[in-house]
């Protein structure tokens, strides 16, 4: 038995295989599939969460979003529905939080702040089945959007990560661009007391 | 020894070990799973250096504590508390309540507006009980979901980390279990938090 053409036919074999599949060429990447684009008061629903987009606010300064802009710059509170689909609560906060889930089109920033609107607390927790009404806060440029303009704010859906060998349980992560929501801006000067800055 | 005997001795161990192998509750898992200790409302029951008594439990369409207030279904619990061992991470920061395939964690709204609303809000100590409340935001048609007939109030001391499931956080955790029926319990309009205080030894 002439195994020493072993080697050669296996290394053909492979080379084959690989011109067959178009060799070591770049795969072209599938272009993104166009996001839906909803209205405001439309409600976006993931396997984590449904999320309803109220308004957008330009508001000079208010304390209750714990975002505090510098000279020059103003805060961009976007008013989001958000209810929790999942079986156990969802953090809003750090690295995978559902704030992960909002993002502005023209803005790599995840929120500056997320409080909710009736009594302020600060990055909270969403119980399953309860739905919340959450304030988004981002400190932009004063000169970026101004009043009636369009924003364009970016759904993104998470994907259930189950943890395998050196790491265990379910969380949420991997979020990706979903659905995309145009809602006007409404600038609401100065403002001083509620998130949607209704100058009360 | 025969030959014959030894190779039938030899199988009857290898049967014998696969009954063993599966009889063993699913290895590793076991030794991290949460330890259960089943109470009763009024009865004192201590477990791996916490102890608590549950009061009483009712449900609120309204929740308020100083100029905090806020609508909604709540599930308010009355209980002492107070830890027999150690101060160190003597907090009831891991109070979840489980309805069907839901879990609930103890709310943080009341306090954080002032952290005396709710009996978490401070580290419990060592032979003093504190009374106070734990309240859980739930959904406003929980009394008719699934499982709503027997659900689970389960108390830990320790602090849940938010990032981690329910059953990540009680981990290795001893479980005061207590089994609520939300379907029969009184409800009322409105509910005045009574704030944490000290509680009687």
């Amino acid at each position: 038995m002439p195994t020493k053409w072993f080697a050669a036919i296996g290394t053909g074999l492979f080379l084959a295989a690989t011109a067959a599949f178009g060799s070591l060429n770049t795969v072209a990447a599938a272009p993104p599939a166009p996001l839906a684009t909803l209205g405001p008061d439309t409600t976006h629903t993931s396997a984590q969460a449904a999320i309803t987009l109220r308004s957008a606010v330009l508001i000079d300064k208010l304390s209750a979003t714990r975002v505090f802009p510098e000279e020059g710059e103003r805060l961009l509170v976007v008013l989001a529905e958000i209810e929790n689909l999942w079986t156990a609560p969802l953090e809003l906060g750090s690295g995978d939080g559902i704030a992960q889930a909002i993002r502005l089109a023209d803005d790599e920033r995840a929120p500056g702040g997320t409080v909710r609107e009736d009594d302020q607390t600060d990055t909270p927790l969403l119980q399953p089945g309860v739905p919340a009404l959450l304030a988004f806060t981002w400190a932009v440029p004063a000169a970026r959007y101004s009043d009636g303009d369009e924003l364009t704010v970016v759904l993104r859906d998470p994907s259930l990560i189950t943890g395998q060998l050196l790491y265990t349980g379910t969380s949420w992560g991997n979020y990706t661009p979903a659905a995309e929501v145009r809602v006007p801006i409404r600038d609401a000067g100065a403002g001083t007391s509620a998130a949607t800055g209704d100058g009360s | 020894m025969k030959p014959a005997v030894a190779w039938i001795c030899g199988v009857a161990m290898i049967v014998a070990a696969g009954f063993v192998a599966a009889a063993t509750p699913d290895g590793e898992q076991r030794i991290t799973d949460a330890f259960h200790t089943p109470t009763t409302v009024g009865r004192l029951t201590e477990s791996d250096g916490l102890a608590v008594r549950v009061n009483d439990l009712q449900l609120a369409d309204g929740l308020s504590y100083g100029g905090w207030r806020a609508e909604g279904t709540w599930l308010v619990v009355a209980l002492d508390a107070w830890v027999t061992r150690t101060e160190t991470g003597g907090v009831l920061g891991r109070a979840y309540l489980t309805v069907g395939e839901r879990t609930y964690l103890a709310s943080e709204r009341p306090r954080s507006y002032d952290q005396a609303a709710t009996i978490d809000g401070f580290g419990l100590h060592v032979g003093t009980p504190r009374s106070g409340e734990l309240v859980f935001e739930l959904p406003a048609e929980v009394t008719a979901a699934p499982g709503a007939d027997h659900a689970v109030l389960q108390l830990s001391s320790g602090t849940a980390l938010p990032g981690l499931s329910p059953t990540e956080n009680q981990q290795g955790a001893a479980v005061i279990e207590l089994t609520v029926d939300l379907t029969t319990l009184p409800r009322v309009d409105d509910h005045a938090l009574t704030g944490a205080t000290w509680g009687t030894p």
